[in-house]
């Protein structure tokens, strides 16, 4: 039986050769024009071993970029190819975590803490030739404040916030708005510019490394007019590619959507390696787009595309492949998003007076000792042998252990036992009835609503495990399947839940989780929108928020956001779940592969070439 | 003909209409809107979100987007619609490009994002619909005039076989195939390297990746119209013209080609008009699976992410397909059957504008409560969720009734010949054993469905043996827990012990006799110490008793849902054919406007508009409902063209003559004659409902956690890509029971078709 499933392999693999043969002998991709232009003079000489040039490096994206206009992209799969394009004045590197130059060749800093001038480098071009200067910078922050005015000419006011509305909102207006103002900006001479913050802002540098310069000689008009938002579409990409006008390692060669997008080298790239030759070396770059997360990994794990992050979930079977298809996995650690189970504590009511959470469910979840006793009875030893055959870690705070510089790892771990929770609840007076139920003292049977976003594997494993681990304590939780939209409408609008499971994805500085630390944050799901702190710890809370944001000190900021972590693992608003360990795929025929401790397993694609 | 087809497209206008209000609705009742993506973000401030919500006219009543949506899709237009700052651009009235407004997400106008789309799915729909008639009719036929050959039991057999696969879990396995073996491509429309091709490759490359989604497509489609040939092709050649035909000395292909064929071919026709609807939602599943950049594609994530334009673009532009569809396949009938009348009388221009205005006025007056009191709206909701699943129950407990006693009746008339019959035996003795498993779930299965064993993940099933006089499980130990692999432990064994009392049990017997007995146990109670007779799952649940109590669940949809179709359809289909005129007319567009719906969507939009209303169980019966109110439409049409051209027999005629009530006829002389449509139909449509559990739970939609089903399994085995690649296969468990049920059904209905057709006496 063996010997025909050979057979039949060998034939297949033969069938398979000769049909690429024979595209091959077809397919043949324009050659590259490599030093058509000289290199800038602020060129940034790369430290990477110098390689050569060609190659085609293929990806598998399982959804597709929604716009190529970096000041609208919202989504991660946008992100991810616009920021292979689009450069900003500061990057970060995920070796040292700290930021490094990038448009900017230098910077800064006034005594004070508050102004920053960057320096540009000389002689950056757009990938259309034009020269990069300081007036481009301006230009994209004009475009992010930029009001909307009325036909009066009048700046409009949004009636609720009494704040004025934005032509092009995004989500920058309101990350650079420090201390109550945005920030202020002018242009010294034309290459350098500075910005100054009102009060001190310790994430200042980090948050400028996620603006992509926009060309002003492309977009000036749009602006005018008020169309940019329309901008650098995919239907730019499609009839005009050359309209995007790059200033990363990439430009757009071609873009079928549903299919796939290729990038080519930006011939005016301001990066080159010891010999001077420009970077990148690879010809082209493949987007080809997938149906789903599971084709992706398919297509990595035979061969058919050249670097992929690979699932704990799937890393039990595409390891048996390397051989074969002669790709490497590396081990990254744990993953850096966390997810957590919580007790609607909302002690507001509808309009109408009835409360969000009825009264006597709503004293159970605002008592931290019964959710104690909840956390002590979620089985997550159990989840990480059974569902992730032990390739996952228990989460023990709200930042993943996977953001080394900023995860505390000493705050109160809570190990499952369902004796210690059984005792914990007879403490507070729950007893449980002669059906094995518990039961408050007022006699009423615990038990509550737990609403799951469908869609995913993992996320209904945990779920029914919780359901399960409930059940094993006396109390009875239905399970409510809901899309996406309905659960956040219900977080964010309408309150009238009991308890949920969400996750959120993770990294980069704790300042950019604002809106689940503070009392009046929108995801602070538990209790959000307080007016006042509700309790003394998310008072604290709010007040070490705002003291790290101002504490240029790295290592007295992380004090701060250690002390965080503990508030939130001591009064338990949420409850942590497993984070999964993370791996990353590439074939073995790329040179120059350097793995970080965090992030994309490409984040140096530039400097990758083919071994010959 | 050409004054009805203008007729015919004058009333398309109120259709879309209708359909596209609907759709609105719908979309505006689901909870959470496309900015919920950007509430949910942690670094987008409120005040974005909020003045998004104002320049996407989020902010206004559904009533007034939907306007300003018909406003930018109309010829004529009106600017008291527009924004304030382009008002005075154009005059209270004027003439425009019809526009179908933006893409949220993509930021592009809809139209030529939709064309993006369309050339492919057209494309894809075309060459399937293609190869199924090309393939099916002949096989049909031949099948048909070698009847009982050995040809036509492997090809029915085969047909079988063919419908009994979920098609997505089809495409699934194509994907595999394609990724394992390599010979041709897992998905996409065109590969890697397509860019850089020479045109003759650029077409080489393409149909070669047409190839995998159009055979997909099309074998089920391929099995069921060869069924419907090869059943209309005998019941014609039984009728008195063949016999007269023959006597008269024909060549017998004279006959079979000339007579037989053309009037076989009139329900096959007809179906062609909404093979053509069906381009929209049919290829959804596999468009998704197999990654093939289509409309349906493009339409599923655009209601995922209530990208508002784009859906109604979308769903207009599969009713405007059906619609089309449906007059194609009018004028082909007619065509094809000079016995048909096209021309009918004159719309009853009247009655029709009264019923309209009356709607309208209802509609309006429902509207204004609900915008002017949220407490209406919650009354309305709680009225129509309990009083629909009143009458739900009420009508199911009806129709069940109804089929129970058919099945006596057949029991009475028919199972005698159906057991004679070899394969009527086995397809009878293997359901019959089913719904025993089923019903006897709690005794039968060990375990309780939702009992987790966290140690024993993925537990391959457990071998038996015989020892110290009695059953025992061998024990096995997870050798290597990082790809979760099991070998028994030698000399450890469990005993089995039968009849055991479970003092924890609470099943009821018919919900009412309390019964404490499990057939067979471990004897050792510890929690780790279990048997599983097909495995475990990834929490380790036992999949034996999860697919007996899945078993419940995937083996009662279809009555439900057969009844309901089945009994509305051919009342409604029957009528409208008998009467003619205004009645057809009304039920006609009726049913042109649940069908020009795409189905699937309808569901999707539904669902998110009242999930937040029902819980997980009542929604299931809301699905199970949907779906059989949606699918009588095409029965109500199928049976309105037969008996179109029944009711211009001379028997009806006669009966007519007498003065019959025309119910009467409809039983009395349509039923028979249409009986093994029904038949055939109903069978056809049990296993459907099966599948369609399974396709739903593929989309979230169906059965849900913690509760089981067959299609609920099935979509965990193959959401998770280690249960294939590491060789999980018990986990497949669940499409095997899927294929044996409907394969019982399929041969059953077949052995029934033969045996239940009246002109069997004159053999």
């Amino acid at each position: 039986m063996s010997g025909v499933g050979h057979k039949f392999a060998r034939l297949a693999r033969f069938i398979a050769l000769s049909a690429t043969a024979f595209a091959l002998s077809c397919s043949q991709p324009p050659q590259i024009a490599r030093d058509q232009y000289p290199l800038p003079e602020d060129v940034e000489i790369s430290k990477c071993k110098p390689g050569k040039y060609g190659g085609i490096f293929v990806l598998a994206a399982s959804q597709e970029p929604q716009t190529f206009n970096p000041l609208i992209s919202s989504d991660a799969y946008s992100s991810m190819v616009i920021d292979m394009m689009m450069a900003p004045l500061v990057t970060y590197d995920p070796f040292t975590q700290e930021s490094a130059p990038a448009l900017a060749k230098s910077w800064e800093i006034s005594p004070d803490g508050k102004t920053y001038t960057f320096n540009l480098r000389h002689g950056v071009k757009f990938s259309d030739g034009v020269e990069l200067t300081a007036d481009d910078v301006i230009f994209t922050f004009d475009a992010i404040f930029e009001p909307l005015r009325g036909p009066d000419g009048k700046p409009k006011i949004d009636p609720q916030t009494k704040r004025p509305l934005l032509k092009n909102p995004s989500r920058y207006a309101g990350q650079f708005t420090i201390g109550g103002e945005y920030i202020k900006y002018r242009k010294i001479d034309k290459y350098r510019v500075s910005f100054t913050t009102k009060t001190v802002y310790a994430p200042f540098l980090t948050d400028i490394g996620f603006i992509c310069i926009l060309p002003k000689h492309k977009l000036e008009s749009a602006v005018k007019n008020g169309t940019l938002q329309q901008q650098w579409s995919t239907q730019t990409a499609i009839d005009n590619p050359s309209e995007i006008a790059a200033t990363g390692p990439f430009c757009i060669f071609a873009y079928k959507p549903g299919e796939s997008l290729i990038l080519k080298p930006n011939p005016h790239y301001w990066r080159a390696d010891e010999k001077r030759q420009r970077l990148p070396y690879i010809d082209f770059l493949i987007y080809k787009f997938v149906a789903d997360a599971n084709t992706s990994t398919i297509l990595f794990a035979t061969g058919q595309c050249d670097a992929a992050a690979v699932s704990a979930n799937d890393y039990a079977w595409v390891k048996n492949y390397a051989n074969t298809y002669d790709f490497k996995i590396y081990e990254r650690g744990p993953d850096s998003s966390i997810s957590f189970i919580w007790f609607n504590q909302n002690p507001n009511k509808e309009p109408d007076g009835k409360p969000y959470v009825k009264p006597y469910k709503l004293k159970w979840f605002s008592n931290v000792k019964f959710r104690r006793a909840i956390m002590q009875a979620i089985d997550r030893d159990g989840l990480i042998k059974s569902v992730w055959f032990s390739r996952a870690v228990k989460l023990h705070s709200i930042i993943s252990p996977a953001n080394k510089k900023w995860h505390n790892p000493d705050t109160v771990k809570y190990e499952y036992s369902p004796e210690t929770s059984r005792q914990l609840l007879k403490e507070e007076g729950f007893y449980y009835g002669s059906d094995g139920r518990l039961r408050d003292k007022l006699g009423n049977a615990v038990e509550f609503d737990f609403m799951v976003a469908d869609g995913s594997q993992n996320s209904t494993t945990t779920a029914t495990t919780f359901v399960e681990n409930m059940k094993a304590i006396g109390i009875k939780v239905s399970l409510k399947f809901m899309d996406f939209a309905a659960i956040v409408s219900k977080i964010d609008d309408t309150f009238d839940y009991e308890a949920a499971m969400l996750g959120f994805t993770g990294g980069g500085d704790p300042s950019g989780g604002k809106a689940i630390y503070r009392s009046d944050g929108f995801l602070h799901v538990w209790n959000p929108r307080q007016k006042t702190p509700a309790t003394d710890w998310e008072r604290r809370i709010d007040e070490i928020y705002e003291r790290q944001e101002a504490e240029l000190d790295t290592r007295k900021r992380r004090e701060l956001i250690f002390e965080m972590q503990q508030l939130f693992s001591k009064n338990l608003p949420l409850f942590y779940l497993t984070t999964p360990m993370s791996y990353s795929g590439i074939q073995k025929k790329w040179q120059n592969v350097r793995v970080p401790p965090l992030g994309s397993i490409i984040w140096n694609l530039e400097e990758l070439y083919e071994r010959d | 003909m050409i004054g009805f087809i203008f007729r015919r497209l004058c009333a398309t206008v109120p259709l879309m209409l209708a359909v596209s209000v609907m759709v609105f609705l719908l979309m505006y009742l689901a909870p959470g809107d496309f900015l919920s993506q950007a509430r949910s973000s942690k670094d987008i401030s409120p005040e974005i979100v909020r003045q998004e919500e104002m320049r996407l006219g989020l902010d206004k009543p559904w009533y007034v987007q939907y306007a300003r949506w018909l406003n930018g899709v109309s010829p004529i237009k009106t600017n008291l619609l527009l924004p304030e700052n382009d008002r005075q651009k154009h005059g209270i009235v004027y003439f425009g490009q019809p526009d179908f407004g933006y893409s949220w997400s993509y930021k592009i106008p809809v139209s030529s994002l939709i064309f993006q789309r369309l050339i492919p799915t057209l494309i894809l729909a075309l060459a399937s619909t293609l190869l199924s008639y090309a393939v099916a009719i002949p096989l049909g036929v031949i099948a048909a005039v070698k009847k009982d050959s050995l040809f036509d039991k492997i090809s029915s057999f085969l047909a079988y076989a063919a419908l009994s696969i979920p098609y997505f879990f089809l495409a699934l396995l194509a994907v595999l195939f394609a990724a394992v073996t390599g010979v041709l491509p897992t998905g996409g429309q065109t590969s890697i390297m397509y860019e850089f091709m020479s045109p003759a490759a650029k077409l080489g490359d393409y149909l070669r990746h047409l190839i995998l989604p159009t055979l997909v497509l099309s074998v089920g489609s391929i099995a069921s119209i060869m069924r419907v040939m090869r059943g209309n092709f005998l019941d014609y050649s039984k009728l008195d013209f063949v016999t007269t035909a023959r006597a008269k000395g024909l060549s017998e292909n004279a006959i079979m080609f000339k007579h037989v064929l053309r009037n076989a071919l009139n329900p096959i026709i007809t179906s062609l008009g909404f093979a053509f609807a069906g381009l929209l939602s049919g290829a959804l599943l596999v468009e998704n699976v197999m990654n093939y950049p289509g409309l349906g594609q493009l339409i599923y994530a655009a209601i995922v992410k209530q990208d508002q334009y784009v859906v109604m673009a979308g769903v207009t532009m599969g009713c405007a397909m059906l619609i089309a569809g449906q007059l194609i396949a009018d004028i082909l009938l007619a065509l094809s059957d000079p016995r048909i009348r096209l021309e009918n009388a004159p719309i009853p221009w009247k009655r029709l504008s009264v019923f309209v205005i009356s709607a309208a006025a209802a509609f309006a007056l429902v509207t204004y409560l609900c915008q002017a009191s949220q407490s209406f709206l919650n009354i309305l909701v709680f009225l129509g969720k309990w009083g629909g699943i009143i009458i739900l129950a009420l009508l199911a407990v009806a129709l069940v009734a109804g089929l129970a006693w058919a099945a006596v009746f057949f029991c009475k008339n028919l199972l005698k010949d159906i057991i004679k019959t070899r394969r009527g035996a086995a397809a009878m003795g293997a359901l019959a054993a089913m719904y025993a498993l089923a019903f006897l779930a709690p005794f039968i299965a060990p375990y309780e469905p939702t009992q987790q064993c966290l140690d024993k993940s993925f537990h391959p099933p457990t071998a038996l043996v015989w020892r110290d006089g009695g059953i025992c499980a061998k024990v096995y130990k997870n050798v290597d827990p990082s790809i979760a692999k099991y070998e028994p432990v030698d000399g450890q064994y469990l005993k089995i012990k039968f009849f055991c009392k479970d003092e924890n049990s609470k099943y009821k017997i018919f919900g009412l006799i309390p019964f404490k007995y499990k057939l067979f146990q471990c004897q050792n109670k510890a929690p780790d110490s279990r048997v599983f007779l097909l495995g475990s799952d990834s929490t380790g649940r036992d999949v034996f008793s999860r697919l007996l109590y899945g078993a419940r669940i995937s083996l009662s949809i279809g009555f439900v849902g057969i009844a309901i179709t089945m009994t509305i359809g051919f009342l409604v289909g029957g009528l409208s054919g008998y009467f003619g005129g205004t009645f057809d007319f009304v039920a006609m567009r009726f049913v042109e406007f649940l069908m020009a719906v795409p189905g699937l969507y309808l569901l999707l939009a539904m669902r998110s508009a009242l999930a937040p209303h029902f819980d997980s169980s009542q929604m299931y019966i809301m699905i199970i409902a949907i779906l059989s109110l949606l699918g009588w439409a095409s029965t109500a049409r199928v049976i309105r063209g037969m008996s179109l051209s029944l009711s211009n027999r001379q028997y009806v005629m006669a009966a007519k003559a007498m003065g019959e009530r025309p119910l009467k006829i409809i039983i009395r002389h349509f039923l028979p004659n249409v009986l093994s449509y029904l038949i055939v139909g109903a069978t056809l449509s049990i296993p459907g409902y099966i599948l369609g559990e399974a396709a739903l739970s593929f989309l979230g939609l169906g059965i849900q956690e913690p509760s089981a089903s067959w299609g609920l399994m099935l979509s965990q085995a193959q959401n998770d890509t280690k249960v294939l690649m590491l060789g999980f296969w018990w986990m497949l468990t669940p499409g095997a029971a899927i294929f044996a049920a409907v394969l019982a059904f399929n041969m059953l209905g077949d052995v029934l078709r033969d045996i239940a057709d009246p002109q069997r006496n004159f053999k």
